[in-house]
């Protein structure tokens, strides 16, 4: 049997015996001067969405359940697990065992904020019955307000400094790999589908 | 001392069209990463930038795992400390009998497959089952990866094809990569649905938060880590940064530098279990501390785990990630494994044409090859290099040393090269002349064009 706190003492004196030369960190409140900003950061995020394998659909909060009934009908029956449509406040997965997610179709629910340089989409599991769903659904949706789409990942991790999830995830695309010789294939364990769902105005 | 370099690598440079599109293939990754790095102006700050939040946290090392260890603690994960791989397979092991498990699977994860887990576990009785594709792939044909990113980037889509078909019952003769991929995902979806407890590699540890972050594209550690109760993630004591906001510096760079995505498809956090779960961060230190008492090594440490080194490295493109027979392989494995086990692994320093490309692409900015150099150094102390290497090296000190004697080499070796007979050229005693041609010999020399061009001018 290890002694875990002897072990964690031993490796903490192995490291004090040694002092390194003082290093200061770098960034002052995170900031890093001179990051990337985009003339059109809406359109950015666009561009770099569809270069990862997302569609992005446009609406405004009077049609917003329309487009959401149009991606979600596509995608055909099954048992769906639509966030949206219900005021994306929590979602209707009643089942407490995570295993139920494997059932789903198409699962939707809203981001809180996306990045224009890569298409990220932080989600976070507070709307999220099982966290698994984002990534065991066939299909998701995510919907994001226009004005939540920032520059660059750290006008992102500012925003989410004080938030603390108990689990967040930045998604950009569908799942995919490309293990075998390279050749992409869009669809690996996660999603194989994600569209985004842009609300302007 | 374990087989060297070129001995391991002989096979794989063997087969010359497999070397080259094994090379081709690492250089299409280069290429995209270097599109990346052109698409943003602050690429090199960005690459200073966190080089010096790995150096600033180095320093106070300590402090920040005892913040980490807290803050986790607080958010409900528990911490376990081993300072050797056996200790890590103990406290996993126990981990999961706690549980009663026996079927665990795992995503991708350097750290144990340093520490030998899979074997260790299946000898308890544990099944581990690799959810990565690639792991999944190398795991399946019973290899170990050759990349760190691309596990299985020495195999063929033929050899996949026929390996799913005999254990997946793919289709005979199948290679589209697109039909095997999804036979890959129906076989471990069954797997992530009847696993008992997931086990995780960590790429960012924040000391602040108490949280940990895994980049995957396949979404695999996501669903392994939140069906079954129990999520166990394994880390080197290298991989704590102070911040969250240190996030947005090394998520900038990693994807880019890996693979030439501008971010991995999930990019998760886990500061808290699932709903009735349990969360346990284990620290691994196997040496670390000792390497970070080593002035000229301890930047090493810094590695991101991005493999941008190894698809740059004009040696590993043309001999394969096995060649070098460690878990870190290429320009970073070979500063790793002779620092921390110098018997086993001294040829690989060698390994090396000392081009400096490695240095170039590292996006924390390790000084790659300047380490190898140095490691080549204390080999060399060590009275580690082969005689055929020292002899020759100490003839070619003497004559560099004298510039009259270089003069002369340089005219008698011109003819000598000349003159010699091919079977005597390329000689067994010539292992510079395997698989190499000499270029044809010029008639002038440099000295000759240099001083005719008036390059002596002004002196």
């Amino acid at each position: 049997m290890v002694n875990n706190s002897t072990t964690r003492d031993l490796i903490l004196d192995k490291i004090r015996e040694v002092e390194l030369p003082r290093a200061e960190h770098p960034l002052v409140d995170g900031v890093l001067a001179g990051a990337i900003e985009y003339a059109d950061t809406l359109g950015t995020f666009v561009e770099s969405a569809e270069l990862v394998g997302a569609r992005v659909h446009f609406c405004n909060t009077d049609n917003v359940v329309d487009i959401w009934r149009d991606v979600c009908n596509e995608f055909g029956t099954g048992k769906t697990a639509n966030v949206a449509i219900r005021g994306l406040d929590d979602d209707d997965l009643t089942d407490d065992n995570p295993h139920s997610a494997s059932e789903l179709v198409v699962y939707g629910t809203s981001g809180m904020l996306g990045v224009a340089e890569n298409a990220a989409i932080w989600v976070s599991d507070r709307a999220i019955k099982h966290r698994v769903s984002l990534c065991l659904t066939q299909h998701l949706v995510l919907q994001i307000d226009a004005k939540a789409i920032v520059n660059n990942m750290h006008e992102a991790y500012a925003k989410l400094q004080d938030v603390r999830d108990d689990y967040g995830v930045f998604i950009s695309g569908p799942s995919k790999t490309a293990d075998i010789e390279q050749s992409l294939v869009i669809g690996a364990h996660g999603a194989r589908t994600l569209d985004i769902i842009v609300v302007e105005g | 001392m374990g087989k060297g370099h070129p001995t391991a690598a002989r096979a794989f440079v063997e087969n010359r069209e497999r070397a080259q599109w094994h090379d081709t293939a690492l250089w299409f990754v280069r290429e995209k990463r270097d599109k990346q790095a052109a698409s943003l102006p602050e690429w090199e700050l960005l690459r200073e930038t966190a080089s010096s939040i790995k150096r600033h946290a180095q320093s106070q090392l300590a402090d920040y795992l005892v913040q980490f260890e807290h803050a986790a603690n607080a958010n409900g994960a528990v911490v376990h400390w081993a300072n050797t791989t056996r200790e890590l397979n103990e406290i996993v092991t126990k981990l999961l009998q706690s549980v009663g498990a026996t079927d665990v699977v795992k995503s991708k994860s350097m750290l144990t497959e340093e520490c030998h887990l899979n074997e260790h576990l299946a000898k308890q009785g544990i099944d581990v089952v690799d959810t990565d594709l690639g792991e999944r792939i190398v795991q399946m044909r019973n290899e170990r990866p050759s990349h760190i990113v691309l596990p299985a980037i020495h195999t063929k889509k033929e050899e996949v094809g026929e390996l799913f078909h005999e254990q997946l019952g793919t289709e005979k003769g199948a290679t589209d990569p697109q039909y095997l991929t999804e036979a890959a995902r129906q076989h471990l979806r069954e797997k992530f649905l009847n696993a008992d407890a997931a086990i995780t590699g960590v790429n960012f540890a924040i000391a602040e938060t108490g949280g940990i972050v895994v980049c995957t594209n396949e979404g695999n550690a996501d669903i392994g880590v939140s069906l079954p109760k129990m999520h166990i993630a394994c880390m080197g004591l290298e991989k704590l940064i102070p911040k969250l906001s240190d996030l947005s510096v090394f998520t900038r760079l990693l994807a880019r530098s890996a693979t030439g995505q501008s971010i991995t498809t999930y990019t998760s956090h886990f500061h808290k279990p699932r709903r009735g779960g349990e969360l346990h961060v284990v620290i691994l230190n196997n040496g670390r501390t000792e390497l970070r008492a080593e002035p000229e090594i301890r930047d090493a440490l810094h590695c991101i785990r991005c493999g941008a080194c190894m698809n740059t490295c004009p040696v590993y493109r043309r001999s394969g990630g096995h060649s070098y027979n460690t878990t870190v392989p290429g320009p970073i494995g070979s500063v790793l494994n002779p620092s921390m086990d110098p018997k086993q692994h001294n040829s690989l320093p060698f390994a090396c044409s000392l081009c400096g490309s490695c240095s170039d692409v590292c996006p924390v900015q390790i000084p790659l090859h300047h380490q190898l150099l140095t490691i080549r150094h204390s080999v060399k102390e060590a009275g580690g290099l082969a005689r055929s290497k020292r002899l020759s090296m100490r003839l070619a000190s003497m004559v560099f040393k004298r510039p009259w004697l270089y003069k002369l080499s340089a005219g008698l070796g011109k003819c000598a090269v000349r003159l010699t007979p091919r079977f005597i050229k390329y000689s067994r005693l010539n292992v510079w002349g395997k698989g190499r041609e000499l270029p044809p010999t010029p008639r002038g020399s440099f000295r000759k064009w240099y001083d005719k061009n008036g390059g002596s001018r002004g002196k």
